[in-house]
């Protein structure tokens, strides 16, 4: 039972920043978050009061890095594993950027290193709430800095082989679900991921 | 008449059995998924445009509130479980079972409005605290007492079934003290004249039942209500605000009124199928147990999932 639903809608993108022995030193994460939570926070901060879609300079200041206090099990919802199935860790974010779009969309941007840099022969990103109050798309583009021989693709969640997944993963405990924290951790199989290819340096 | 809602109620049994096998559940999980995100966009829009004094965005906020009652209805909630469940164990209308899902609803509308101008303006707390307030309080709270109807609807079921019991054991005389399963299977059929008066198991549908609905389903607001609330609240837009959240109010009772129509339809048609009144006076209570257990694992595995 995926009762929850998102009240929160993020198109994520990453920049994948890599050093000059070809191996993964940063990741720069762009969340646009989607139109209703924006205005919900300009008006929580009090922020673009006279509405003309623009923020000054003290507001983009003052409020950069707003959405990087996580707790409550929220660690950033972002995942990236080498192509032996590895994951990297990743260290705390620096923010980076705040900003409206014309959209009237707020849009961030975070800065996480990696903390073990990985050669990359091949990468695998992907973005999710575990408890999935905010869905994470990851339809903006991904940017590859420092090496030119790398391919992006996206591959969106497979919907019928994460419910798949799920009822493997209630059956083998015999569907009693009662609380969350005996919930599967089953996050990952709903996210949509980027895979990335590089050829030798 | 009868035949044609025995029909009914095996194609709707049918066609949910069959969406459920082809997996058009998924298809409706993704469909309000997106029908979500695409709603809030256009809420988002809409209060923009308000706050902006364009033309028609009154009409614009009304519309789009109500279709993000419609696709926050149409997944799983608290409101369905209990009207749905309700319909399906006792003898209740179909017309006054839509009509309790359209109140409840409104009055869920009202919770939040009162909530929002208390909270507000009274207490002056946060917007955070204030959905927390309704995710952490309210939400567990409303399941709970939802596990509490969902017994209550079971133990009224099990009472009509010991007073069959009762109603047969006694002409028989029956010197076993042993469980009478087995004896009510064949007394069912056996036409015997000590049924309870059906008017016993109609006492479903009173006034306190239809009370005791509404008011748990309208103790937890929902939170997209609460979202409206508040930002027209912030942006000095109140009344649109309250508007709005009536009009998600009717969204949401589009969907609990046909689940309602469902249920009832379901269950009047499964049991007119039955051969005889006999059989049909022990069926009734014995789905009644059976759903009100069912809702009383479903809301209290939700209500500890939500603490």
């Amino acid at each position: 039972m995926v009762a929850a639903h998102p009240h929160i809608f993020i198109d994520a993108g990453l920049r994948l920043v890599f050093d000059e022995a070809g191996a993964l030193d940063a990741v720069e994460v762009t969340w646009l978050y989607d139109e209703l939570y924006s205005l919900i926070i300009l008006q929580d901060y009090e922020l673009d009061l006279d509405f003309d879609g623009v923020l000054t300079q003290e507001e983009r200041d003052e409020f950069l890095g707003f959405d990087l206090n996580w707790n409550g099990g929220f660690s950033g919802g972002l995942e990236i594993a080498t192509s032996d199935g590895e994951m990297l860790a990743l260290g705390t974010p620096e923010a980076v950027s705040f900003d409206l779009t014309q959209t009237g969309q707020i849009q961030t941007t975070h800065r996480r290193a990696v903390e073990e840099g990985a050669q990359a022969g091949g990468l695998v990103a992907s973005a999710y709430d575990p408890e999935f109050y905010i869905a994470f798309e990851m339809t903006l583009p991904t940017e590859i800095e420092g090496r030119v021989s790398c391919d992006a693709s996206l591959l969106r969640a497979d919907l019928d082989a994460a419910y798949a997944a799920l009822d493997a993963a209630m059956a083998e405990i015999g569907g009693a679900v009662s609380e969350e924290d005996n919930f599967p951790e089953i996050g990952a199989v709903f996210a949509d991921r980027v895979e990335i290819a590089c050829s030798a340096l | 008449m009868q035949r044609a809602l025995i029909f009914a109620g095996l194609a709707i049994a049918l066609a949910l059995g069959a969406s459920f096998a082809l997996g058009l559940d998924r298809v409706l999980f993704q469909w309000a998924l997106e029908g979500q995100r695409e709603a809030q966009t256009l809420l988002a829009r809409a209060l923009r445009a308000l706050r902006a004094g364009e033309a028609g965005a009154l009409a614009a906020l009304m519309g789009v509130c109500f279709s993000y009652g419609v696709f926050h209805a149409a997944g799983p909630g608290h409101g369905k479980l209990l009207i749905g469940g309700y319909g399906a164990a006792g003898r209740v209308g179909a017309l006054k079972l839509s009509f309790v899902a359209l109140i409840s609803s409104l009055a869920q509308a009202l919770t939040a409005i009162a909530l929002v101008a208390v909270g507000l303006w009274v207490w002056g707390i946060s917007r955070a605290r204030m959905t927390g307030l309704a995710d952490d309080l309210f939400q567990p709270l409303s399941f709970a007492l939802i596990a509490v109807v969902g017994l209550w609807l079971a133990w009224r079921g099990a009472r009509r079934l010991m007073a069959l019991r009762h109603a047969h054991a006694a002409p028989h005389d029956d010197p076993h003290d042993h469980p009478h399963e087995g004896t009510d299977m064949h007394c069912a059929t056996c036409g015997h004249a000590h049924m309870p008066a059906v008017d016993d198991v109609a006492r479903a549908g009173g006034l306190r039942d239809l009370v005791v609905l509404v008011g748990v389903v309208a103790i937890r607001p929902c939170t997209g209500a609460l979202f409206v609330l508040i930002l027209t609240a912030q942006m000095g837009i109140f009344a649109a605000g309250i508007a709005g959240a009536l009009a998600m109010g009717i969204g949401t009772a589009s969907v609990t009124v046909l689940v309602a129509i469902l249920s009832v339809t379901l269950r009047e048609g499964a049991l007119r199928a039955l051969p005889n009144s006999a059989a049909l006076s022990l069926a009734q209570p014995t789905l009644a147990v059976a759903v009100g257990l069912f809702i009383a694992i479903i809301a209290g595995r939700l209500a500890l999932g939500a603490i």
